[in-house]
Parts: structure tokens; sequence; C-alpha cells
């Protein structure tokens, strides 16, 4: 008996130590295990050029791992490097050149857009690339069930498309200034594999386990469940890429890939994510400058003109932000900063307005507001990481403080719980946006989601297309001071903070000098065709 | 009437001296008797820290993933919360759901059981193929099911779904012990003598299966907190504001909580498992001492 | 005996049809509308009688019966449906289906070999080392929620000691079909196994010892039978009928279990399939799984029955 007790007693430790603790051994091997990999990638490089690892996730259930996922809505490293844009945009996802098309002119009314193709495009399965299949990209991007709204509302503007030779002019109803900066983003895809499927399903259309790419890169494996890898692109026109293979394989989380060395380029924003990758030091980091707006909003009205009495007084949705402290959120993220509109602090357009914390105001607030103390309110989000899920918990400790009664509720279907089902007062969302404007697209009434919640109500509307049509800086600057004094007077939903990006790299692959990267959800220019694997 | 009193008091002195003996024979058991004081101390403490009212809730951001020591005792989680309180509020709600879905399904499968085993025939089918219906489905798709239809994801549709699905084996046992025990002779004896058939199966006969349900229940409360774990992990247990300890060790999702805060993990692993291990060691020795296959 | 199999078998259809119409009714019964899936929220508002449309045409107006009745028609004719994300069902399944079968199965047979070994060990040699570590190591298996097993086991062998892949099942740059299978399902199928093999070990131990302690053995041994031959002859085989029932009956507990391992290690089975559809509340896929899951559940519980009355005739008497 004893003997079987001291031999338990034993095994626990030695799992306990071996797992737990002893940092300083386990760096000593990761080393060393890194070495032994970085060795036998080195003999493959000597052959083929090697072969770089990413992993794209399945965990968050946004993505299934049967087929590819398509770039109209997320662009991510493996989508860009098989599909092209029109154009390619820096860093900061502006100033687009040349990609697809040769030239892109615009009129000095910026209202028509004459687009040249270049000469002699070729599809993986070597189709002409032409600008049938930009018209038709276009057209079905707009009837498309799963497409990213920058791409929705800006080619609403379009009037009408002419083709003519290899040449499409599009005439817009009105300037639309940022609209070359999403033709950077937006992907061509082949008209002739996809003209018959359905738009509502065209992201799950049986072209994805086998798609035609107009990318350096296209498919070479498609392994459901498992991974896909891609080939160097042979009718591409550019510099052939110096790395000859890409394995992409579908995983549950990245810091196990990178960990277990299944992705030599990883990115996220979550705390646990930034901190594990932080402490391999195999990897190098690199802060990304994007808008990752975290944010709460308030369930006000229906389309169907269905009140959420509870929420009806402004002062109620001012004290409830009050009583959170937004600055001590910001410290679960590694870097988080606080907002008070769409605008960040540090924009030259802020207009100066703070949202300050104070417990006993909010309390105070509440009262005089004659809020309903003994009813519960309701909170919905639907992140699944750690990072959220505490983040949710401090906010509801925050809330219970005033003497409110709270209640949060994970969503399994976000967009459904938030904008269909509508069961909550409060909710909370992340967005990953292209710039500023994408804030204010929300509160337009032609906004199909949000006017769910806000009522379709049109006293933005005038604003926001002010910030569209302003194509100098000072009266871009004008048009969202008007939109920020606008939203802090109605608040329908109110920045917690803006959350910093990391893309991280493995030491086996080598990126050539200057490069940036951008938002990782987007495509810019990485100069990829000179990313090499470590010799 | 005098005469059955008499014989009710000589079977209570041969009961208790036979409980004596079981008593004894239990002690003698060290693993057993150190899985019960086990169970008591883990049982008590988090009682204690229930009825103390731990602070269990309260995050404290600037203290998070503070390394035991410091005034938290387990060190505190990825928003500052005290471990220490959260491993005995949490252990409060483990316990609780191991117990009552151990208790309840029992019940329910011994009644079902009594009725199947006794009556046998058409009773008996329809009862064995509802509970085959059962054991066919997935626990995991009931929860959800229920989580979405009541909107919650609340203690009361772990609790329920426990039951629900927990009942067949004891249900199964009772039948088999059921079937064979009818036909013996003190059955048969009460039958003629014209007893309600209810004081039959559940005086008469249920108190001679007793032993085995007993143990099955109690190794039954480990298998349902192993059970919550498992769901918390998938992400459909009890929401967060309930701590147990299945939703604390669902720290351990995070692959950097496990590399980098082996508190937040080790310490609800440690409490389940120490947990499970003690009633396990429990259980086998009220097996010893109650089976009577074994004596 | 024959009538007796055919009889089960039977019996099955009509209970296979009570379980899918709970899962059908449970899952309408949630609300999850499948309009929101194949429409964006945008087109959802803006667009309302030609979602109508769509809606009228995929049938989803008509009462429940009729679409219940018209879904498992389908599924007769092999048509499993398509997920709320538009993949062929039966594409999903059919790729997924025989890695779980994979998993299952070398858990099975390893958790078998492993747990009727060692239990038969620690019974011949009582309380020798292998009795104990044996002891030890099922005693824990069993203590020790089998995810934090598996990332216990994903932590030391295949992040610091780098020997395993953390996930997946196939790799593209394997040497061979059978290194690949062998180093993705190693450590989850030891997951597994580390699972079961406790109670299979006792229960070995236990009848074993049962059997060495009756009157036979003992009749046997003083025959001068030698002793390696009264355990493998007369032990182990009488030792094994009740041991096979109980490995039927581990099946459920190895479906249950392999669903969160599926999880602990991206394995891209059925188990992490329903998970995933279970999360994001497409349900064509959990109808689909949970019937799979159901029938193999059904199919074990038959093969009890027939294990039980090929080992115990008085069972077969008594139906």
């Amino acid at each position: 008996m004893k003997k079987m007790l001291a031999a338990l007693l034993a095994t626990t430790l030695v799992v306990a130590s071996l797992v737990g603790c002893g940092s300083g051994n386990k760096e000593t091997t990761a080393a060393k295990s890194g070495e032994t990999t970085a060795e036998s990638t080195a003999e493959a490089a000597n052959v083929d050029g090697g072969t770089l690892k990413l992993s794209v996730t399945t965990g968050d259930g946004s993505t299934t791992d049967d087929k590819i996922p398509t770039p109209w809505y997320n662009r991510i490293m493996a989508t860009n490097l098989m599909f092209r844009a029109l154009l390619i945009a820096d860093s900061d996802l502006t100033n687009p050149e040349p990609d697809l098309a040769e030239s892109v002119e615009v009129s000095e009314d910026g209202l028509v857009y004459t687009i040249k193709m270049k000469e002699g495009l070729k599809w993986s399965d070597g189709e002409a690339l032409t600008v049938e299949d930009v018209q038709w990209s276009i057209e079905t991007a707009l009837k498309a069930a799963t497409c990213n709204s920058i791409y929705t509302s800006a080619f609403k503007k379009i009037d009408n498309m002419a083709v003519d030779g290899s040449t499409i002019t599009m005439t817009l109803t009105e300037p639309y200034a940022s609209m070359k900066d999403v033709l950077a983003q937006f992907a061509i895809l082949p008209k002739h594999s996809l003209e018959n499927a359905d738009p509502l399903t065209l992201e799950s259309d049986a072209f994805w386990t086998n798609p035609v790419c107009s990318g350096m890169y296209t498919l070479d494996e498609l392994n459901v469940g498992n991974y896909f890898t891609l080939k160097v692109n042979e009718n591409y026109e550019g510099t052939a890429p110096k790395i000859q293979s890409i394995i992409c394989y579908f995983v549950q989380d990245y810091i196990t890939a990178a960990q277990a060395g299944q992705a030599d380029y990883v990115f996220g924003n979550a705390a646990d994510l930034v901190e594990a990758l932080e402490a391999m030091p195999n990897y190098t980091e690199h802060e990304v400058d994007v808008l990752f707006y975290k944010y709460f909003l308030f369930n006000m009205k229906g389309a169907d003109g269905n009140e959420n009495e509870a929420m009806q007084n402004v002062e109620v949705r001012k004290a409830l932000i009050e009583a959170i402290d937004r600055a001590t959120l910001a410290t679960l993220y590694p870097t988080a900063t606080v907002l008070n509109s769409g605008v960040p602090n540090s924009n030259e357009a802020y207009n100066g307005f703070e949202y300050t914390f104070d417990a006993e105001k909010a309390k105070a607030d509440l009262v005089a507001a004659g809020y309903d103390m003994s009813r519960t309110l309701k909170i919905c989000y639907y992140n699944n990481d750690q990072t959220s899920i505490d983040l949710i918990q401090t906010v509801v400790h925050y809330l219970e403080q005033t003497g409110l009664t709270v209640e949060a509720t994970l969503s399994n279907d976000g967009t459904t719980d938030l904008f269909t089902t509508r069961n909550y007062d409060i909710g909370f969302k992340g967005k990953s946006a292209f710039s500023i404007d994408e804030w204010y697209t929300e509160y337009q009434s032609s906004d199909a989601l949000f006017a769910n919640v806000f009522g379709g109500t049109d006293e933005f509307d005038e604003l926001v297309n002010n910030l569209f049509k302003a194509t100098d800086s000072a009266a871009r600057n004008e048009a969202l001071k008007a939109l920020q004094e606008k939203e802090q007077e109605v608040v329908y939903k109110v920045p917690v903070f803006t959350v910093g990006t990391y893309v991280f790299t493995s030491d086996k692959v080598v990126i050539p000098e200057g490069v940036t990267f951008c938002n990782p959800l987007y495509m810019c220019d990485l100069d990829f065709a000179n990313w090499e694997m470590a010799q | 009437m005098g005469e059955t009193t008499s014989i009710k008091d000589s079977n209570k002195s041969a009961s208790s001296s036979l409980f004596k003996r079981n008593v004894r024979k239990f002690m003698n058991n060290k693993l057993a008797v150190l899985g019960l004081v086990i169970i008591v101390v883990i049982t008590i403490a988090c009682v204690i820290g229930m009825i103390v009212g731990v602070d269990y809730g309260t995050p404290v951001i600037t203290d998070m993933k503070q390394a035991p020591g410091n005034g938290h005792f387990f060190g505190t989680d990825t928003i500052g919360r005290d471990l220490f309180a959260r491993v005995l509020v949490g252990g409060c709600y483990s316990i609780l759901i191991g117990a009552f879905c151990a208790i309840m399904s029992s019940v329910i499968g011994a009644i079902l059981g009594a009725l199947a085993g006794y009556f046998g025939g058409k009773v008996d089918m329809v009862l064995i193929r509802i509970s085959e219906i059962f054991q066919a489905f997935p626990q995991l798709v009931l929860v959800m099911m229920l989580v979405a239809i009541v909107n919650k994801r609340g203690l009361g549709n772990l609790l329920f779904i426990f039951v629900f699905t927990g009942w067949m084996t004891t249900f199964r046992m009772v039948r088999n012990e059921f079937m064979s025990l009818k036909n013996e002779t003190y059955v048969k004896v009460c039958e003629a003598f014209g007893m309600k058939k209810s004081n039959i199966m559940f005086k008469q006969i249920l108190p001679n299966v007793m032993s085995p349900i007993i143990v099955s229940t109690t190794t039954n409360v480990a298998f349902f907190i192993l059970q919550e774990a498992a769901l918390s992990f998938i992400g459909l247990g009890v929401a967060d504001s309930t701590p147990t300890w299945g939703n604390i060790l669902n720290a351990a999702k995070s692959v950097s909580v496990v590399t980098n805060q082996w508190w937040i993990w080790v310490f609800p692993g440690l409490a389940i498992s120490l947990f499970v291990l003690a009633i396990n060691f429990f259980g086998d020795g009220l097996r010893d001492v109650l089976d009577a296959k074994q004596q | 005996m024959l009538k007796f199999i055919i009889k089960k078998l039977l019996m099955m259809i009509p209970m296979l049809l009570i379980i899918s119409f709970i899962v059908y009714y449970g899952l309408q019964l949630t609300g999850i509308d499948p309009i929101n899936f194949m429409v964006s929220p945008e087109m959802l508002s803006s667009n309302k009688e030609n979602v109508e449309a769509l809606r009228e045409s995929l049938g989803l107006n008509d009462p429940l019966i009729v679409q219940y009745f018209r879904w498992l028609g389908n599924i007769l004719h092999g048509d499993l449906g398509y997920s709320f994300d538009g993949s062929s069902i039966a594409s999903v399944i059919a790729v997924r289906l025989p890695y779980t079968f994979e998993l299952a199965g070398y858990s099975l047979l390893f958790s078998t070999i492993i747990g009727i070994g060692i239990g038969i060990i620690s019974a011949v040699r009582q309380n020798g080392i292998i009795d104990y570590v044996g002891r030890v190591l099922a005693v824990l298996g069993q203590a020790v929620p089998q995810f934090l097993v598996g990332i216990i086991l994903i932590q030391v062998f295949s992040i610091k000691l780098g020997w395993f892949p953390a996930s997946n099942r196939v790799s593209p740059d394997a040497t061979s079909a059978f290194a690949d299978a062998f180093f993705h399902l190693f450590l989850p199928v030891l997951t597994l196994t580390i699972g079961m093999v406790a109670v299979l070990m006792r229960y070995a131990r236990n009848t074993m010892l049962d059997v060495l302690n009756s009157d036979y053995i003992k009749t046997a041994r003083s025959k001068g039978i030698p002793e390696w031959k009264v355990y493998l002859k007369h032990g182990f085989r009488n030792a094994m009928k009740p041991v096979l029932v109980i490995l039927v009956f581990r099946i459920p507990a190895l479906i249950g279990g392999s669903v969160v391992i599926e999880t602990v290690f991206s394995y891209p089975g059925i188990g992490l399939t329903m998970t995933n559809a279970i999360v994001s509340g497409d349900y064509p896929v959990v109808l689909v799984t949970t019937l799979i899951i159901a029938a193999t559940m059904l199919i074990c519980s038959f093969m009890v029955d027939v294990f039980n009355a090929l080992l115990d005739p008085r069972v077969r008497l008594g139906e």
C-alpha cells in the first residue's frame, strides 16, 4: 500500500515537473528541436528553395477544413498568394500600385474609373484573365452572401460598367474616396469556373477544393481536414518566387501550431498568443498598425421598429459606460489603446471628448435616469478566446459594482444573436477595420446589419456621405469631427479600445529588407517573391 | 403482529453486528480509509469556504497571473481572481454536480430497474428499449439542444442532462438483480400473503440490491465530476460566473497558460484528480465490504 | 440463435427512427433558422420577399412532420444533405469517419492488449512490481481528466521533445503512409488508451483472481499440469469471457472520449466535426453525426446482447 502511494506521488511529481516548472530547461530543449528542424529544412532548401509552413485555424468555427477559404471575406496569407486584385496596396492599405491592372485612371470629379488590364494575363489553368473576369467578380460580389462589407458598400456606388477590349470603365453615382484602396483588396475570381455557381453559396462551391488561381502560387494538393499545399503558378507573369512550395495546415490553435513547428507565420492580438510567441526565441515579432476595434453596441431598436425599452434613455447608456474602467480592461491585451469614438485619440481629427470612469457617478446617474435596478442586464458576446472571456467577466464585475444584476452570454453565432435574435442589452463586438470609414458606415441606415439594432435611423447618413466624398484631408477631418460629435451625443456604440496586432515569423524564413507587415486580414505588398527559407 | 416485531428486532441486532463487522473490515482497507478522509476533508474545506464567503469573483486586473504566495495561496487566474477561493467554491459546485447527479440517476435507475425486473414482459421490454435509446444519445448533442432552447448555460441544464442520460447502468444492474430475486421463496411468500406489489418491490427486494447500488452511486460521483470537466472543455459546461473545477481547469485550453502559468491549471487539475482518486479508493473499499460475491 | 439475432437487429430500426425524430424535433425547438446561415443578414432585412420565396422553396414552411419524413427519405436515398456552409455532408463523413474508426480501433486494440496483459500478470504475480506500477497507472489514468492527459502529452512529447506532431492526421512531407499514421496516431491513441486501460485491467485482474482461486484450477494444479499451462489454458480462457463483454461496453465511453480527444489533437475525425458543428449551430451536420454515433452505440449494445447470449444460454431462453 505504501509502495503504491509512493509510486503515485512520484508519477505525479514527474509529470508536473516535466510540464510546469523548469523554464530554463525548457528553453534549451526548444532551441535544440529548433536546430534539428532547421537542419532538415536547410537540406531541403539546397534542392528546391524550401517549404514555407503556414496554418489556418478552424477552431473558431469560422472556416472549415475541407476547402480553401474564400478571399472575399478575410484576406489571409495563403489566399493572398493565390488570388490577386487589380491593384496592390502598401502596408497602410493605401497608395495602391498596379497589379492585375496596368493602370487605373480616375476622372477629375471622381466619378469615372478607367481600368486598363495588363496584356497576356493567364489563370493557372491557362485560360486568359480578362476584363470579363473583373466585371463578373464585381457584379457577383454584390450578390454574394459571404462578402466583406467594404466591397459591397463601395461597389453599391457603381452606376454602370462598360467593357471595351482590355479596358473597363466604371461610372459611380457619387464619389467614393477609398475606391482604389478597396479595389486593391478585392480578389478577382475566374468567371469561366464560377459563372454557374450560385452567388449565395459561392464560398462553398466545389471550386474551392480545386481553385483556379491568379497569384504566384496555385493549389497543389488539398487533403481534407489536414492541410493544403501550394506550388508555384507557372502562368504567373511576375518575378517567380524563391520559395518553391507552401504547406498550409488546418489547426485548432495557432500557439500549438507554432510550438510544434507548423507555422512560420502567425498573427494575432490575444494576450495568450502574443505572450506565448514572445517567449519563443525562434520567432521574430512585428507590431502591425491596424484598426482593430473592440466595442460595445446597445440594442436600441429593430428594423421592424421593435424597441428595447430599457436602453432608450441615453443617460442610462452613458452611465453604463461610465461604470466600466476601460483603461484597466486595456491591460488585458498586450497593447490596447483606449479611444472615445471611431477616431483614435492620436489622430488629428480626434475631437477631444472622453468617456471617464467613475463608478460612484455611474451609480447616481443610473438612479437619476430612473433605471430599474432589479432588472437583469444582458450582455452578449461571441469571441471565445480566453482574453475575451476574461474581459467580459471583468465588465460584468464592474457593472455589478453599481448594483446591477448582469448576465453575460457567450453566443455560438454572433451575427444571428446580435442582429436577428437580439435578446440582449449590450453587445460586445470586434472589428478589424479597413479604415476609420468602416466604423462609421455601420451607422448608415443602409447598413442592413446594424439597421437591426440601431433601428435604421438616417441621422448619420448625410455625415457619413460627406466622409466618403471628402477627397482632401481638411474636408475629411471636418467630416470626422461632425461624426464624432454625433456619435457621442447618441451613444449607440462605444469603442472600448483598439488592440494592437502582431505578426510573428519564424527564423526558418528570411524576409527581405524593407518589408512592413499590414493588417493580416487584408492584403498588401510584402515582396513575397523575395522571401527565402533559411539556409 | 408481535412476532413480526421480534423478527424485526432480531434482524436489527443482526444487522448492527453485521454493520460493526463491515466497519472493521472497511477500516482495515487503508486505501479506502484514506479515500474517505480525503473526500471528507476536501468537501468540508469547500463548504467552509462557501459559508465563510471567500471572494472568488472579484477580478483584480493589476494582480493577474500572480504565482502562488503573496496572500494568494494558489496564485491568481488570468484576471486576478484568487485561485484558492475559486477552487474551494468550484469544489462545492463540482461535488454538488457529482453527488446530486449520482444520487438522482441511481434513484431513477433503481425505480425503473425494479419495475422492469419485477414485472418483466412488456414493461421490461419497453423500459429496456427506452434505456437503450438514452444510451445511444450523444450527451453533447443533448446539452447543446438544451442550451439553445433555454438560452442559458446554467447549472440546472447540466444537472438535468446528466441525470437524464445517466440512469441506465444502475437500471440494468437493478433489473438483472430483480429478475433473479423475484423467484426467491421469500418473494413468493410475500406474494401469497397478498402484500402490495410496491411493498414487495421496494421494501422486500430492493434492500437486497442496495449494496451494489451504493457502490455504483459512489463511483458515479467521480464519473460525473469528470464528465462536467470534459463538457466545460468543449465549451458546453456551466457558464463561467458559476465556478466549477471543470471551468476553472478550462484555462488549460490556452497553451500559454499551460506553459507559463502552471498554477492556474495544476491546482484545479489536482483537486479534480485527487477527489476522483479518493472516490475510487473509497468505492473499492465499499465494494469489498458490501459486495456479497466478493466475501 | 439466428432468430434471436435477427429479432435484435430488426429492433434497432424503430429505435433509430425514434432517436432521429427526437433529435430532429429538439433541433427545431432550438429555434436555429437555416435561412440565417444561407443568407447574409443584409439580405435578410433588405430582401424579405426573396428570402420568403427561398424559405418556401426549401420547404421550411411545411409542418415539422413533413419536413422530418422528407429528410429521412433523403437519408434513405443516400442523400445526407448539406451543411450550413454548403459542403456535402456525405463527403465530409466519408473522409472523417475512417479517421475516427482508426483512432477508436487502435485505442480499443491497445487498451485491450495492455489492460488484459497487465491485469493477468498482476493477478498471477499479485503484489509484484508490475502489479503495483500497473495499478498506479490505472488509478491515475482514471482520475485525471482525459483532455488534461492529452494536453500534457502534447506539451511533453510534441512540443518539448518534438517526437510527435501535435495535430492533424496526415502530413504532406511524410516518408511513408505507415510512418505518417504511426506518428499522428500515437499520442491520441495513447491518451485514449490511458483512460480505458484502467477499467479493463481491474476487471481482468479480478476475474483472473476469481478463476485462479476456483476449484477446477486447484484441481488442474493438483494434477501436476505445469504452472504456465494452468494460467494460459484454464485461467486465461475462462477469465476472458466476461472481459470480452466489458470490452464492448467500453465502446460508448470510447466514443465520448474521442470527441474530446479529437478536439485536443485537432484530429479531423467525426467527433471534431460534431463538436465544431455544435459550437457553430450547424444542425444538418449535428443530425447526421448524432445518427452515426447512435447507430454505433446501438450496434454495440446489440453485440453485448449477442455475446451474452452466446456465453449464457439462459438469456436466450428468457427472451
